[in-house]
C-alpha cells in the first residue's frame, strides 16, 4: 500500500480553463480522504489525474515513492469506481469482477478464488452468474466495489459512487463502504459533492472550490474551525448563518452590531484563541452562527439578555427530534461567491434576513409568532470580510 | 378480491378507449401497407399463372376464379429453377455477397473504434474526409477502378499498384463493394460506438486492457445491434446489385450472379415476362429470410446512428 502526494499540481485544459490550481495534498497511507466541493470545482479532475485518465499540466503526482505523471493507468496499481459504475453490461457479475485479473493472465483457479472471496466480502455470492441489468442499484454498486477490491490495488479511487442511489440506500452504502475500507485498509480517495458523505465517511476531508484547495482537516475540525467563509458555508447542514456585522465597544462591553436595530453582545469565551479579534473592534466582520447555536430563549435561560434577539417566526419544520426554525432578523446575509449549497438558499422577508435555528423539540414556537432567540456566542465564528479568512490567532 | 372487482372494469374500459384512439392510426398504416404491397402481390400472383393468361389478361382477373385449377401453374418456377446455370448463379451470388458484407463490416468496426476512442492527430479531418466520400457517385468510380484492375496504378511512370489481373474475379467485386460500402459503415458504426459511455473505456483501461482487447472484449459485443443492422443493409445492397457485378465480373455463365441470370432470362424485349416473375421471387427468398431474422436489430440500429445513446 502507499499514500498519494500532490506536489504543486495544476491542470489546465487546452482552452485555457484551469480546473485545478497549484494543488498540494498528502493522502496518507491507508487513509480515507474525501474531497468535497460544489460541481465543477475540480474534484473529479483531481481524481482522474491520480487514475491517469487526465494528464497533469504541471507539478508531480506520486503514488508511494513513484512519480506517476507519465505512467499508464493500468501500471499505476489503482482501482476506480465510477459514478455510473461502468459495469460491462454483457458480462456476468463474476466476469465483471474478474476482468482485470483475466487481462493480467492470472491462472483460472486463482481468478475464481479471488472473485469468490470478493463476492463473499460484498455479499454477492448469489449474484455471480447474473448480468448487471438483473441487479438492483445497491448490488451494482457492490459489483463495482468488488471489481476494485479484487485487484488489491495500492489506492482506491471512488468518483461520486453513491449519487445514483436513492436516499435510503445511500445511507446504507455509506456505512458499507466505510466499513469495507477500514477492513481492507487501502488508501482511498473519494470524491463527492455531498458534504454529509464527506463528514460521515472520511478520516480527513479536503474542501476544494474553483480548483483551489480550501482546507484539509478531520470532519469535526472542519466543522468547528473552518479556515474561511467558503468552508464555513459549505460544511454543515443546514448551513451556517453568515451575517455582516461591526464589532463595537460601548463603555467596555463589546458587541456585534448587525444593523442599527439589532446587535448581539459578546461573550467571554468568544475571544478564546483569537485575541486578534479584539483588534477588529470598530471594524467590519462577518459573523457566522451555526443553527445549533441559535436556541429557543424560553428553554435556554442561561443566556444573558444581551445575547438574545427577537424575531418573527417565518417557518417551523418539526423533525421529531428537533425543530428547524426560520427566524427573521434585521441583518444582512453574506453569500460567499458561488456557494451552491442546496439548503443554504438565501431566504429573505420584509422583516429582514431569515436565519436558520435548530430548536429543541420541546420548543413551542409557532409560525407568525415573535419569539426570542438566544445566541451562543461562545461558538460564533468570525471572518475578515476583505480576505474571507477566519479571524483567529 | 373486492379490490380486484373494482379495479378490473375500469382497466378494461381504459383499454377499449385506448384501442379506439388508435383506430385512425391503424387504419392509415393498413392502407399504406396495402397500397405498397399491391405491385408485389400482383407479381406474386402472376408468377403462378400460365404464360398465355399473363399475355392476355391482367393479374387481378384471377380474383374472379381463384379456385379454378387451370388458373394456376408451377411451370414458371420449374423452368426457372431447373434452367441451366440458375443454381450456379445462386451460389455465385452467395460467394460475392458474404465476403462483400463481412469485409467492410470488419474494416469499418476497427476504423469506427479508432475514430471514436483513439486520440491521434488529424482524427477529425480524416473522419470528415471518409464521410465526405459518401457524396462520390458510384458510377464515376467504375472506369478508374476497372483500369486499376486491368493495368495497375502508375504515377509518372512509377508503378504504385501492380497489375493483379483482378478483373472477372470475385475479389474484384468484394473490393469494389467494400470501397463503396465503407463510408456509410464507418459513419454509422462510429456514431454508435462513440455513444457508448466513456467510463466503460476508462474502466477497461484501468483494468489493464489494450485498445485491441477493448475492441474485441467490449466494443464488438456491445455493438451487435449496429453491426447487424449494417450487415442487413450491405447484404441486401450487394445481393440486389447488378451494375458492379456486371462490370467487374462480366456476364460469363461461370461467374454470373443471380441478377444477371434473371436479366438474361427475360431477353432483350421482355418476352419471357412470366419467367421473370418467378425468378424474382426465387431470388427474394434469401434476403427476406435474412431481413426477418435480423429485423429487430434493423429498426434499433438505424435510429442508433442518428440519436446518441
Amino acid at each position: 500500500m502507499a499514500g498519494v502526494v500532490f506536489e504543486d499540481v495544476t491542470k489546465e485544459y487546452p482552452n485555457g480553463f484551469k480546473a485545478v490550481k497549484n494543488l498540494d495534498l498528502d493522502i496518507r497511507d491507508g487513509e480515507f480522504l474525501v474531497m468535497v466541493g460544489p460541481s465543477g470545482c475540480g474534484k473529479s479532475t483531481t481524481l482522474r489525474m491520480i487514475a491517469g485518465l487526465e494528464e497533469v499540466s504541471a507539478g508531480k503526482i506520486k503514488i508511494g515513492d513513484r512519480v506517476v505523471n507519465d505512467v499508464h493507468p493500468k501500471d499505476r496499481d489503482i482501482a476506480m469506481v465510477f459514478q455510473n459504475y461502468a459495469l460491462y453490461p454483457h458480462m456476468t457479475v463474476a466476469d465483471n469482477i474478474g476482468f482485470a485479473l483475466k487481462l493480467a493472465k492470472r491462472p483460472k483457479t486463482e481468478i475464481r478464488d479471488r472473485v469468490l472471496d470478493a463476492a463473499k466480502l460484498l455479499d454477492l455470492t448469489e449474484q455471480l452468474d447474473k448480468k448487471p441489468a438483473q441487479l438492483s442499484g445497491g448490488q451494482r454498486q457492490r459489483v463495482a466495489m468488488g471489481r476494485a477490491i479484487v485487484r488489491t490495488p495500492q489506492v482506491f479511487l471512488l468518483d461520486e459512487p453513491l449519487s445514483n442511489l436513492d436516499a435510503k440506500l445511500r445511507v446504507q452504502m455509506r456505512a458499507e463502504i466505510t466499513h469495507l475500507q477500514r477492513k481492507v485498509g487501502v488508501t482511498t480517495f473519494y470524491v463527492t459533492h455531498d458534504q454529509i458523505e464527506a463528514m460521515t465517511m472520511a478520516d480527513r476531508v479536503a474542501v476544494i472550490n474553483f480548483g483551489v484547495l480550501q482546507q484539509v482537516a478531520p470532519p469535526q475540525e472542519l466543522f468547528d474551525r473552518p479556515d474561511n467563509i467558503f468552508v464555513a458555508a459549505f460544511i454543515g447542514s443546514p448551513s451556517m448563518n453568515l451575517l455582516e456585522g461591526t464589532l463595537i465597544d460601548e463603555d467596555g462591553s463589546i458587541s456585534v452590531r448587525l444593523s442599527p436595530s439589532a446587535s448581539i453582545g459578546a461573550s467571554e469565551k468568544m475571544f478564546a484563541g483569537r485575541d486578534v479579534l479584539k483588534s477588529y473592534v470598530g471594524k467590519q466582520v462577518v459573523v457566522g452562527l451555526r443553527p445549533k447555536d441559535l436556541k429557543d430563549a424560553a428553554l435556554s435561560t442561561q443566556f444573558p439578555q444581551s445575547q438574545r434577539f427577537r424575531g418573527e417566526i417565518f417557518n417551523v419544520e418539526a423533525l421529531g427530534y428537533e425543530r428547524m426554525v426560520y427566524v427573521a432578523l434585521d441583518a444582512t446575509r453574506v453569500v460567499p461567491d458561488e456557494v451552491l449549497v442546496a439548503d443554504g438558499d438565501v431566504l429573505t422577508s420584509d422583516e429582514g434576513t431569515i436565519v436558520t435555528a435548530r430548536f429543541d423539540s420541546k420548543s413551542s414556537v409557532k409560525i407568525g409568532q415573535t419569539a426570542e432567540v438566544a445566541v451562543d456566542m461562545d461558538n460564533a465564528h468570525f471572518f475578515d470580510p476583505s480576505t474571507g479568512l477566519a479571524i483567529r490567532d | 378480491m373486492t379490490a380486484e372487482a373494482v379495479v378490473l372494469p375500469r382497466r378494461r374500459r381504459g383499454l377499449i378507449r385506448r384501442s379506439l384512439d388508435r383506430w385512425p392510426v391503424k387504419l392509415a398504416v393498413a392502407i399504406i401497407a396495402v397500397i405498397w404491397l399491391v405491385p408485389t402481390i400482383g407479381l406474386f400472383l402472376t408468377s403462378f399463372r400460365p404464360e398465355p393468361d399473363i399475355q392476355s389478361t391482367g393479374w387481378w382477373t384471377v380474383l374472379g376464379h381463384l379456385w379454378k385449377p387451370s388458373t394456376w401453374t408451377f411451370h414458371n418456377y420449374s423452368v426457372v429453377l431447373f434452367k441451366q446455370g440458375f443454381s450456379n448463379a445462386f451460389l455465385n451470388t452467395l460467394a460475392v455477397t458474404i465476403p462483400a458484407t463481412v469485409i467492410p463490416i470488419s474494416v469499418a468496426a476497427f476504423a469506427a473504434y479508432a475514430f471514436a476512442w483513439m486520440k491521434f492527430r488529424g482524427r477529425q479531418v480524416l473522419f470528415v474526409v471518409v464521410v465526405g466520400l459518401m457524396v462520390i457517385p458510384l458510377q464515376m468510380a467504375l472506369i478508374p477502378i476497372l483500369r486499376l484492375y486491368t493495368s495497375g496504378g502508375h504515377l509518372f511512370g512509377i508503378t504504385i499498384i501492380p497489375n493483379m489481373n483482378l478483373n472477372g474475379t470475385f475479389p474484384a467485386v468484394w473490393l469494389a463493394h467494400t470501397g463503396f460500402g465503407l463510408p456509410l459503415a464507418i459513419y454509422l458504426l462510429r456514431n454508435y460506438i462513440g455513444g457508448l459511455p466513456s467510463s466503460l473505456f476508462e474502466s477497461a483501461r484501468i483494468d489493464g486492457a489494450t485498445h485491441f482487447q477493448i475492441f474485441t472484449k467490449l466494443v464488438v459485443p456491445l455493438s451487435v445491434p449496429v453491426l447487424a443492422s449494417f450487415a442487413i443493409f450491405q447484404f441486401l445492397w450487394v445481393w440486389n446489385d447488378y451494375l458492379i457485378a456486371l462490370i467487374f465480373l462480366g456476364a460469363e455463365p461461370r461467374v454470373q450472379v443471380i441478377t444477371q441470370a434473371i436479366a438474361l432470362l427475360v431477353g432483350d424485349r421482355g418476352e419471357q415476362f412470366h419467367l421473370l416473375t418467378a425468378a424474382a421471387f426465387v431470388s427474394m427468398v434469401l434476403p427476406i429470410t435474412v431481413f426477418f431474422s435480423l429485423q429487430r436489430f434493423f429498426v434499433r440500429g438505424l435510429t442508433a446512428g442518428s440519436v446518441k445513446g
